[in-house]
């Protein structure tokens, strides 16, 4: 089980994993280097990704994210938060305890 | 947004309409020499010619074999050729995969090179992944990590290795390497440790001093490595086609490297190192074929210092021209490329010399079972003997008016 994304929750890229952009409009491949796994990721995903440095809240990380996205659809906020979860699960990002200023 | 597990499948396409059927060689070739020619975010302009049927499993097939799918895919994303939905998702895989496993063999490459470091022995990334920076960068598939080491450190890499982890494979001793396995390596990544390049068969002689001595440390794929000169490296990628039979990869690195630094390579170097390491005919049949098989841009200095003059050289550049033409076609049933390698050298006298060394020997390899290797390699020179005569006989006459003119072009060097 993941743990819960709030909007205090900060989230961060795991280490242990390595990204490569695909170029174009196709996202990006990233690579669980201990478990060999790897994932493709789209466009906004990729986006997504590059913002997971643990400098930002859940919340703070959506309003970074509208400015990407202007235009994006009200679904923002869940469909980021289960993205967010989808990469946890996977055990390519992990949180950061809520309120922490450095990542762990 | 969405993650999504790569995986592998292909529907074979829709045949057996009479309409012509487009081989693999020609669609392969099509495909590349246009998106070859474009920028990555080119808007897709111009056609591939190709009315009728494409038979795509054959496409997928040869892209396959030659390890070249996801550089393909590059070109299919910027070709106008409309690809079947289920193709362009077969090549997507592949690309997908590609990336993953370079990313992964990049991570292995940074520890050898942090553990080398560590222990004080010099070392110098060729090859793969050094060579993926020259060219198509993370698109450019590789299995092995090559590393180059002093002629008296591989004892001390060994040891170094052993105790991360590593083990030697089970080859058999090659005189100019060893391979170990990478611990725990799903990926089948083979570390490669050369402590001399020259090849012992073809009789090529790299001066590695120099080669060191031209070395600097440079950004591949993220990290950093001390890496052979530009110019060096294009040749010592030349050097390799005769024991890869011409392979497609290295044939599109060689024009791809070309077509990206060809203003900052050290022509009049590249010709007298060729001539000092004993490949010039080589290098010469190899950069003309690439311009009038492929369509490659040469300078026009380097187009007239390339072009055929006498029999020999047509016979050579003839070779070639037909090696890479089955590795576009039927590259699982090798005729002429299978001889390639033992044919176009520096001499005529030295064939008789290679083919000798290769009868006895069995190639490089010096191994459990050479008998039986060369055995069975030289009862496949047998088979293929009439589609080398062919080629002997086809070289006689010089060209038609046409043939041959490489050098008329002097396109855009990105």
């Amino acid at each position: 089980m993941s743990p819960e994304i709030d909007g205090k929750a900060r989230v961060i890229k795991n280490a242990q994993v390595a990204a490569h952009e695909l170029g174009g409009t196709e996202g990006g491949v990233l690579l669980h280097l201990k478990s060999g796994q790897y994932h493709g990721v789209d466009s906004v995903g990729w986006v997504i990704w590059n913002l997971l440095d643990g400098s930002r809240t859940f919340d703070e990380f959506v309003q970074q994210l509208r400015l990407h996205y202007p235009d994006a659809p009200d679904g923002l906020l869940d469909e980021t938060r289960t993205f967010i979860h989808g990469l946890l699960e996977r055990d390519l990002a992990e949180v950061v305890g809520p309120g922490s200023d450095t990542p762990a | 947004m969405e993650t999504h597990e790569a995986s592998s499948s292909l529907t074979p396409h829709a045949r057996g309409t009479p309409r012509p059927v487009h081989s693999s060689g020609v669609v392969l070739r099509a495909v590349l020499q246009e998106g070859l020619a474009q920028p990555q975010a080119a808007i897709k302009v111009g056609g591939v010619p190709l009315p009728g049927e494409i038979d795509w499993p054959a496409v997928c097939a040869v892209a396959h074999r030659a390890r070249i799918a996801p550089i393909v895919y590059q070109c299919l994303r910027s070709a106008s050729l409309p690809v079947p939905g289920d193709v362009m998702d077969w090549f997507r895989v592949q690309h997908y995969d590609t990336v993953a496993r370079n990313l992964a063999s990049l991570n292995v490459l940074r520890t050898v090179l942090e553990m080398l470091a560590g222990a004080g022995i010099p070392a110098m990334a060729f090859k793969g992944p050094a060579l993926a920076q020259l060219g198509y960068e993370m698109a450019r598939s590789w299995k092995d990590l090559d590393i180059l080491v002093g002629p008296g450190a591989i004892d001390r890499v060994e040891s170094v290795l052993f105790a991360a982890g590593y083990r030697l494979m089970p080859d058999p001793p090659h005189p100019n390497h060893r391979r170990y396995a990478v611990r725990g390596d799903a990926r089948d990544t083979a570390l490669e440790i050369h402590f001399d390049i020259s090849d012992p068969l073809l009789a090529y002689r790299p001066d590695v001093p120099a080669i060191w001595s031209r070395s600097g440390a440079a950004k591949i794929l993220g990290l950093t490595a001390r890496v052979p000169d530009l110019t060096d490296h294009l040749l010592l990628t030349v050097m390799q086609l005769p024991h890869h039979r011409w392979s497609l990869r290295l044939v599109l690195d060689i024009w791809q490297v070309i077509r990206r630094w060809q203003e900052a390579v050290d022509w009049p170097a590249f010709f007298e190192r060729a001539r000092a390491w004993r490949m010039l005919a080589l290098t010469r049949s190899a950069l003309c074929m690439l311009t009038t098989s492929l369509g490659a841009s040469l300078p026009e200095s380097v187009a007239s210092a390339v072009r055929p003059v006498g029999y020999y050289d047509r016979l050579r550049l003839e070779i070639a021209t037909q090696s890479i033409s089955e590795q576009f076609e039927h590259p699982f049933r090798p005729r002429v490329m299978w001889l390639a390698p033992f044919v176009v050298t520096e001499r005529p006298a030295d064939v008789l010399r290679i083919l000798t060394r290769r009868l006895l020997a069995g190639g490089e390899a010096m191994g459990d079972g050479r008998i039986e290797t060369a055995v069975r390699r030289n009862l496949k020179s047998i088979e293929v003997l009439p589609e080398v005569i062919r080629v002997i006989a086809a070289s006689v006459l010089p060209p038609p008016q046409g043939h041959g003119d490489v050098g008329s072009r002097k396109g855009s060097t990105r």
